[in-house]
């Protein structure tokens, strides 16, 4: 159970008005709001944004490597999906529709954003002491200086723990394109890695 | 034997778990006999693990600006009912940078820095928002550091603060530094630079500590309730000495008369949306109006330096004028803050998040609270250190208002 899980399970178990992906009740009928929001049924859509929006910005934040670009990429990822939805014919999982959106999205700021900054913001997630802070800071920064596809084929596979049948669905390329390019973005973060440390 | 591409391939869908069970248990059984393919599977562990360590996880995004941002996509998508389809007009743009570039002034009159414009404004923004630095008292070898965040804040991206006074490290630049760092209240004990010892450092067995942490404007261990604090004092049990001499440092205080305001006698905490209330104080508020003590049950006491280097990120209430105020402004600048860290259950009303990390010496405890308005806005802490071991619990006491976390 991620932080984020635990988070918002706490505030909906204690009654608070905040929507949630992981809300038990939303997850049944899941397939009635999805039609509705195909629609354009208001209600539904916003059930649809509410739903995806932290599992989508936690991948943008990952790609980008910052909260406010996160927060851009997320919402041209819900303009994109809004207006596609009637076309959605849910031959993929949504999320994984939504990952493709978000992922292009994110790459082509990627792409138009050069040098990639590293991580500004603090690192909610330290679980130790400075140094493992450091390190977690060399592995970023590493990160930051592959390009843009290799950064996001490492993002997808060990930060959003996708299989491989999911990446090439996210980045449309074939299973053989997913293992090559997750072959040549390991051993080139490792080379950045080094050479960085 | 061939290592070549396709076999790296094999070896890196093995080590990603991709392979089917028949091949990777045949493989299995080959890589257990070649040490070169051993050696490469151990590089792709070891690479993966790093990057995984360094998996970062993003800010909650506050409820405020996801509304924000639904708000827009619908608009920009045409999906929103009465919205524009495309764009704004260009009076309207004119008008929202005539607005901006009001509100922009209005808040540097304030004093405070203004948000980013991120949509219509919510009455969840006008919490206030700080950023504290926090260290732990009577810790020899400890260094701690505790961000606190409140979500519905925009423009307040926390940023990470490393221990300041690392053995023989130089301190970062503070390129936005407005105004000059203090000095730090009392020498501290150099902390262990990171990296350094090749192997496992004993660890002591440590009773549990108090970490305090202080924001500006505000006294050591000031609570709205001091019934509140003597619950947690209790329910927590932090049982050390220190515990008990600063329940007794708090009701001397009150005999003494150094409290501003007495508590209410049941220690019930008032309704925080009754009457509106544009309050100097909170009410049955207790606040310790002298300078904290320097020790504790003859425990030297290492006060956390009020705010050091992240001045700019001092207090910030992004109300606008006339809104709302009344609940953010006496907090921004009275607020007052208490992390602790237990390993004891939390006190009813306190939401506390256990570290799903079960790393040394790590807390994060997150409080979310209903501000009245339909919104949720949420405080997070975060401590950290060196030495200490254990998942620990850290208790969250943020604001004026806190009582009701």
């Amino acid at each position: 159970v991620s932080f984020l899980e635990t988070t918002y399970s706490q505030a909906l178990g204690r009654g608070l008005s905040c929507s949630s992906p992981f809300d038990q009740a939303g997850a049944t009928d899941e397939q009635a709001w999805l039609a509705a929001a195909r629609q354009g049924e208001p209600w539904a859509l916003e059930r649809f944004y509410h739903g995806y929006q932290p599992q989508v910005y936690a991948l943008c934040y990952r790609l980008l490597g910052r909260a406010e670009d996160a927060e851009d990429a997320v919402q041209a990822t819900f303009v994109r999906a809004f207006r596609a939805l009637p076309r959605f014919r849910g031959d993929s999982a949504p999320r994984t529709w939504l990952y493709r959106i978000a992922t292009n999205e994110a790459l082509g700021l990627l792409r138009r954003r050069k040098p990639l900054p590293e991580w500004t913001e603090e690192i909610p997630g330290a679980p130790d002491g400075a140094g493992a802070v450091v390190e977690r800071l060399a592995v970023r920064a590493a990160l930051a200086r592959l390009s843009p596809e290799h950064r996001a084929v490492l993002v997808l596979r060990l930060w959003e723990e996708l299989s491989y049948g999911e990446i090439a669905a996210v980045l449309g390329i074939s299973l053989s394109a997913v293992k090559m390019r997750l072959n040549r973005a390991r051993e080139q973060f490792r080379r950045q890695y080094e050479d960085g440390a | 034997m061939i290592h070549k591409w396709r076999m790296r391939a094999r070896l890196q869908s093995y080590t990603d778990g991709e392979l089917p069970a028949a091949s990777r248990s045949a493989l299995a059984e080959h890589v257990a006999e070649c040490p070169v393919c051993a050696g490469a599977v151990r590089r792709l562990a070891q690479t993966d693990h790093l990057l995984v360590q360094g998996r970062p996880m993003p800010p909650l995004l506050s409820p405020a600006v996801a509304h924000a941002l639904l708000e827009r996509a619908l608009a920009e998508a045409g999906r929103h009912p009465g919205g524009p389809s495309r764009g704004w007009p260009l009076l309207a743009w004119g008008l929202t940078a005539g607005l901006v570039v009001a509100a922009t002034g209005a808040a540097a009159w304030w004093g405070i820095r203004p948000p980013r414009d991120h949509g219509p404004a919510s009455a969840a923004t006008v919490l206030p928002s700080m950023i504290v630095t926090a260290r732990t008292y009577a810790g020899e070898e400890t260094e701690a550091y505790t961000a606190i965040r409140n979500s519905s804040q925009r423009g307040l991206a926390p940023r990470k603060r490393l221990p300041e006074d690392r053995a023989g490290e130089p301190r970062p630049p503070q390129e936005k530094s407005a105004t000059p760092r203090p000095e730090p209240a009392a020498p501290r004990a150099p902390a262990t630079p990171p990296g350094s010892g090749s192997g496992e450092r004993p660890r002591r067995a440590r009773p549990p500590r108090y970490r305090i942490a202080q924001a500006p404007g505000s006294s050591l261990c000031g609570t709205r309730s001091a019934a509140w604090w003597g619950r947690l004092t209790e329910e927590v049990e932090v049982s050390e000495a220190a515990a008990i001499a600063l329940q007794d440092e708090i009701r001397q205080s009150a005999e003494r008369g150094d409290l501003e305001r007495e508590l209410p006698d049941d220690g019930a905490p008032a309704d925080p949306d009754a009457a509106g209330a544009t309050r100097e104080q909170p009410e049955g508020g207790l606040r310790l109006a002298r300078e904290p003590e320097e020790s504790i049950a003859g425990e030297p006491l290492e006060r956390s330096d009020p705010m050091v280097g992240i001045s700019e990120e001092v207090a910030v209430a992004s109300a606008p004028q006339g809104e709302a105020v009344a609940d953010a402004a006496p907090s921004a600048a009275t607020s007052q803050l208490l992390v602790m860290v237990s390993g004891a259950p939390e006190p009813p009303g306190v939401t506390v998040t256990r570290s799903p990390e079960s790393k040394s010496g790590y807390a994060r405890a997150i409080a979310l609270r209903q501000d009245g308005r339909g919104g949720v806005t949420w405080t997070q802490a975060t401590v950290t250190s060196e030495e200490e071991e254990g998942p620990r619990l850290a208790l969250v006491m943020v604001g004026a208002e806190s009582p009701w976390w």
